[in-house]
């Protein structure tokens, strides 16, 4: 196959992966790319077996490109419309409309493929497909969208050394050197795609160290589902919950905060952490699959009219049972502050049951209640906040404290927008209902489809409808989210279609399901678990243990007035891990994780983890030789610790030292056996000089010479033998300069004894 | 960025040896520039996919620098001669190189041009030989380019390049076209002491030629009885007159001053060329033909040139020689010419090619005091025995 054929190829399937990594790039945007970029590979096969054979005119080209802008336009300019609600994106408009470029570049290079081109063009395409990939970079996560960029790289380092070779011979199409057949050259070989393996593995490696070596303006990395590069971790801590994104929901080991549990004496406790739930924000409000909390302005407006006091005493005291939590949080890695589950509230407002130790903080506390909760009452400053609390076990585990219901804003937490989970909840609940699993006078009335739950029935109806979606085996737990209607609500679409996502889902799914019965509830943000460190009451939570979960307003013991928050788990045991084990598993799971902690997530922070670890065994190392012979320098230990420390450098200085000996000897072995041919040359000339006065005149070859030689023997009358030999000396010597092909020093001799029977023949006979 | 000749420090009979230099090709300032754009917005956004896509960019980018042309330290290269003994203008003749890889790995991807072809090869070790031809269009020292090397294998990103040593100029003769060479010697004028026109006589003194009709005032005993009588009239035998093929040439090179227009000065400059040209066949042909004596008179601004020699097939080079390198002027000078030419001037015709119409024949005529032909470039030689070469019928054309 010739380096044409072999470019035209391997630019087809570049070019037919490049429109493949888009596809699943903006599939977060555009779940129908997925269907859009069938017929574009088949339009790009059809492109390939058309190659060369018919094209469409130019004219054609320009009206359908024309076309294709104008509908292109009409349908960007529609879409845009909704694609902010759609994707609740906040971002300016150039920035909106990237993810439309995707089918654009498609459709161009489409119109660009059937246009007649010469090679040259190619490099259009190319960039069209270049182009394509730098796109899907932009609006990537997930991991198959780094290994179809493998793939590209790959085969887009193959097809630019089949370019390269295609011009070159396209370039001697026109005018050709003629090459002589017994010449050792050949026309150029098309490459090999194993070699252009090789060249895209020594790139990326390459370029991968130069990307993790290289400082980072800060720890904000991009996300593609805001199109910013404001840092939001789904499996972290944000000051809202989007459900309208899908893909991967990426995970990340890194500490999220530190706390450290004591007692009333200042011991530690080491029975909390493990199952403990660690609260961050209340979410309320909900509008077309996002969730918010009530507003900041809100609370500077109470702080303003005195119902927050500005200088706060010290902390409650809740009695015996009380202990202390001590948080180190960094609010660029989690953005609020989270508290231990159940939040004490303070009967007094003067003796708040938390307080900042170091931090800065607006005018008044760090926290305030609200809503039977503690919530966070000032603007942070990014940065490191150290606080404590003080709290108390709940009576029963997921209780709140007891409050009076007057003082809850219960319209909030009833505010339910979505009609189509109402008649999904009023339809379960009747199917409950006839199932037998409501408890008795659970519905307070039912009247035109519509279900209403009474008061007191409430924790029980939430109960049995998380039970229902955690237990009932109609739902799974993923973190790979997808939608399939786009145009419902993201809940409700989870809850009628989808039946698969993470615990936001979930949380929001119960939450609306309950309001829609007319239970008030809420979903909350935060973490649960923790794990030990080596120092006993101190735990350490990560950014993968983030959860959501709900509250469900729960009168106390049937009494109307008083009431408090009461915890839901409606997500499902994580079962997609039940194979684990096995080793695709685990190279899936490490291939995911590697993916997200060392290319998109990869920051200022996490590059001083991975060198600082690299870094810190080498510094202990060498810091323990010096330390050893400060001590006692005559102590061998110290020795051998510093003996390991130069044996690296030692062995690379002897290897750089032995190879340029060798290389040295074989030059100078080379030098001495091509010594002999040369003076075999060299007498040849004395000779012919002495005898014909002949000698090799500027510009003229060796062999030249040895032709004009074998004039001046033949008309001097030697034999045929003696006439060749000049020929057979610049062969040899010929041999020696340009194929470095060394004659065995037999052949040198032989070569000599000849000429030495030459200058015998030319010799004059002597007079008589 | 230049390119880098071969260095010498090769014996001159050897081969140089190419030392090439880096050359940043258009597609890979191109691709360094996206590099960079990719960079500032990946590390400005926080794009590190980007970050990563510009990185990959950079080291392809540096890994074709480092690859391309890497092993042309051994490479050496030369022009072998084997150009042919003459080369006229508007004739083709060969070129050969030899390009030796005297590494023990193959170089990829290399392109070997030279005047205006070239060849892309993979160069295995040992010495590989191409050949090409040239057709220089007008007469003068021709200078080939060297031959020129480059790679940017494997990516074409980056290109080495590298020069050989510049090839000798090559001294093209004028371009020769048709002539009959009997019949101008028919047309050619009396030299001085000569009967007349005739170049052949009727004397026995030299080789028989041929038979013709008697003529007034031919010698009876050249009367060839025998044909006479079987053809019912006179015949006389023909003998050649060595002496009568002696040629004065004066060639008047003239082209156009200032004040004509393109059109005309391009056409003067087609007579003048037209003129050597003429002048170059005759001597060719005079030459080959041989045992005669011919002089050559070129007139110039910078004062004439008379080239004497015996006409002889090895002294043809002498004439073209001098008609190759012969310039056109607007200020032929006649008087140094006549003065030189005088002193030598053999009993021989005198032929003034020229490239005006209305030349310098009739004062040359009076003051040499010998009939003069004249011959202008653009209509030929009398009696249709010359015809210019094809060259100039294409730019006529």
């Amino acid at each position: 196959m010739t380096a044409e054929m072999s470019f035209r190829r391997s630019s087809y399937l570049t070019l037919a992966i490049a429109s493949s990594a888009l596809a699943q790039a903006e599939s977060i945007f555009f779940p129908e790319m997925a269907l859009f970029v069938v017929p574009v590979l088949m339009a790009l096969a059809l492109a390939y077996v058309f190659d060369g054979r018919w094209a469409m005119s130019n004219l054609w080209a320009n009206l359908i490109g024309l076309g294709i802008s104008i509908g292109f336009g009409v349908w960007i300019a529609h879409q845009l419309v909704h694609f902010q609600a759609r994707h609740g994106i906040v971002a300016p408009w150039w920035v909106m409309i990237m993810p439309f470029f995707g089918p654009v570049l498609m459709v161009l290079m489409l119109v660009k493929l059937f246009q007649p081109k010469k090679l040259q063009d190619y490099w259009m395409l190319h960039f069209i497909g270049l182009m394509q990939v730098i796109l899907g970079c932009v609006l990537a996560s997930e991991l198959y969208f780094g290994l179809l960029v493998l793939a590209y790289l790959v085969s887009g380092l193959w097809t630019l050394v089949l370019f390269y070779q295609a011009r070159g011979v396209d370039q001697q199409a026109t005018t050709m050197l003629v090459l002589r057949r017994d010449s050792p050259a050949r026309p150029a070989r098309p490459v090999r795609v194993l070699r252009s393996l090789g060249w895209a593995a020594c790139a990326g490696m390459l370029a991968f160290l130069l990307f993790l070596v290289t400082p980072h303006l800060g720890d904000d990395s991009w996300d593609p589902f805001t199109l910013s590069n404001h840092r939001f971790l789904i499996t972290g801590i944000g000051s809202g919950m989007d459900l309208n994104r899908v893909g991967s929901v990426r995970t990340s080991d890194r500490p999220a905060f530190v706390v450290s549990m004591r007692d009333t004496l200042g011991r530690p406790r080491v029975d909390l952490g493990l199952e403990e739930y660690w609260r961050a924000s209340i979410m309320s409000t909900y509008d077309r699959g996002r969730w918010f909390s009530r507003t900041q302005t809100q609370l500077a407006h109470e702080l303003q009219w005195g119902k927050i006091p500005l200088r706060p005493g010290p902390l409650a005291d809740l009695g015996s049972a009380q202990y202390f939590a001590t948080f180190t949080v960094d609010t660029q890695k989690v953005g609020v502050l989270p508290l231990a589950d159940p939040v004490a509230l303070p009967e007094d407002p003067y003796r708040p049951t938390a307080e900042v130790l170091t931090g800065v903080t607006g005018p008044g506390p760090l926290f305030r209640p609200l809503d039977g909760t503690l919530v966070q009452s000032a603007f942070l400053v990014p940065g490191e906040y150290v606080y404590r609390q003080v709290t108390v076990p709940a009576p029963v585990p997921g209780y709140g404290p007891n409050m009076e219901r007057a003082t809850l804003p219960l319209e909030t937490y009833l505010q339910q927008p979505v009609r189509g989970i109402e008649t999904f909840t009023f339809d379960l609940v009747r199917q409950l209902r006839d199932a037998g699993k409501l408890p008795e006078g659970a519905i307070a009335f039912e009247r035109d489809g519509a279900v209403m739950i009474a008061p007191e029935h409430g924790l029980a109806v939430g109960r049995i409808l998380a039970d229902h979606l955690a237990r009932s085996g109609q739902y799974s737990y993923t973190l790979n989210l997808r939608r399939q209607d786009v145009f419902l609500d993201p809940t409700e679409d989870f809850l009628c279609n989808v039946k698969a996502g993470h615990c936001g889902r979930y949380a929001s799914a119960l939450t609306l399901m309950l309001r829609s019965l007319g239970v008030p509830a809420r979903v909350v943000i935060g973490y649960h678990g923790g794990e030990p460190t080596d120092e006993p009451g101190v735990f350490v939570i990560k950014q993968n243990q983030a959860h959501s979960w709900v509250e469900v307003l729960a009168l106390e013991h049937g009494d109307a007035v008083r009431c408090r928050w009461v915890r839901l788990e409606p997500t499902p045991a994580d079962d997609g891990n039940r194979n684990s084990n096995s080793l695709w598993a685990t190279i899936r799971k490490w291939s995911v994780e590697s993916w997200y902690n060392y290319l998109l997530d990869y920051d200022t922070s996490r590059r001083n983890e991975l060198f600082g670890d690299l870094a810190t065994p080498m510094q202990e190392s060498w810091q323990h030789v010096q330390d050893s012979l400060a001590e006692d320098p005559t102590n061998p230990a110290g020795w051998l610790e510093l003996s390991r420390w130069l044996a690296l450098p030692a062995l690379l200085l002897l290897g750089w030292f032995l190879w340029r000996r060798r290389r040295g000897t074989a030059k100078k072995s080379r030098r001495a056996l091509s010594r002999p041919v040369l003076a075999c040359y060299h007498r040849l000339l004395r000779v012919l000089g002495q005898r014909f006065g002949i000698a090799p005149q500027r510009g003229q070859t060796p062999l030249e010479f040895a032709a004009a030689a074998r004039t001046h023997l033949l008309e001097a009358g030697l034999p045929g033998a003696l006439v060749e030999l000049p020929e057979q000396v610049v062969g040899l010597l010929y041999r020696v300069q340009y194929d470095r092909e060394l004659p065995g020093a037999d052949e040198c001799a032989a070569m000599d004894q000849r000429v030495a029977e030459l200058e015998a023949a030319l010799q004059p006979e002597p007079s008589i | 960025m230049s390119t880098a000749s071969a260095t010498s420090d090769a014996r001159p009979d050897q081969p140089a040896r190419l030392t090439g230099r880096d050359h940043f090709t258009r597609p890979g300032r191109y691709w360094l520039l996206a590099a960079a754009v990719l960079w500032l917005a990946g590390v400005s956004k926080g794009m590190n996919v980007i970050t990563l896509m510009s990185y990959l960019m950079l080291v392809v980018w540096g890994l074709n620098l480092c690859v391309a042309g890497r092993r042309f330290g051994n490479l050496y290269v030369r022009t072998l001669r084997t150009l042919p003994a003459a080369v006229f203008a508007g004739e083709s003749f060969p070129i050969e190189i030899e390009v030796a890889n005297r590494g023990n790995r193959t170089i990829e991807g290399v392109q070997i041009e030279l005047n205006g072809a070239s060849c892309f090869v993979d160069l295995q070790p040992g010495n590989a030989t191409f050949q090409a031809s040239a057709t220089p269009k007008e007469r003068g020292w021709y200078y080939l380019d060297p031959v020129q090397v480059r790679s940017g294998f494997p990516f074409g990103l980056v290109e080495r390049r590298a020069r050989g040593a510049d090839i000798d100029g090559i001294l093209v003769f004028p371009a020769l076209g048709e002539l009959d060479y009997e019949r101008l010697l028919h047309a050619l004028p009396p030299s001085a002491g000569q009967e007349g026109l005739r170049p052949r006589r009727v004397s026995g003194r030299d080789d028989f030629h041929g038979l013709r009709d008697y003529r007034p005032g031919d010698s009876l005993r050249s009367v060839h009885w025998r044909s006479s009588a079987r053809r019912g009239n006179l015949l006389v035998k023909e003998f050649d007159d060595r002496s009568a093929r002696d040629l004065v040439l004066v060639l008047d090179p003239f082209v156009p001053g200032s004040g004509k227009t393109a059109g005309e000065l391009a056409r003067g400059e087609l007579d003048c060329e037209q003129a050597v040209s003429l002048a170059a066949t005759l001597c060719y042909h005079w030459c080959q033909h041989g045992g005669s004596r011919l002089v050559l008179a070129i007139g110039g601004a910078g004062g004439p040139l008379i080239v004497a020699a015996e006409a002889e097939p090895g002294q043809a080079t002498l004439f073209l020689e001098a008609l190759a390198l012969a310039p056109g002027s607007d200020q032929v000078d006649i008087d140094p010419l006549i003065e030189q030419l005088a002193d030598q001037l053999p009993r021989a015709p005198v032929l003034l090619v020229s490239s005006r119409p209305q030349g310098l024949a009739e004062e040359l005529s009076r003051r040499l005091g010998r009939e003069v032909l004249h011959c202008h470039a653009g209509d030929g030689l009398a009696a249709d025995c010359y015809r210019p070469p094809h060259l100039f019928e294409e730019d006529r054309a």
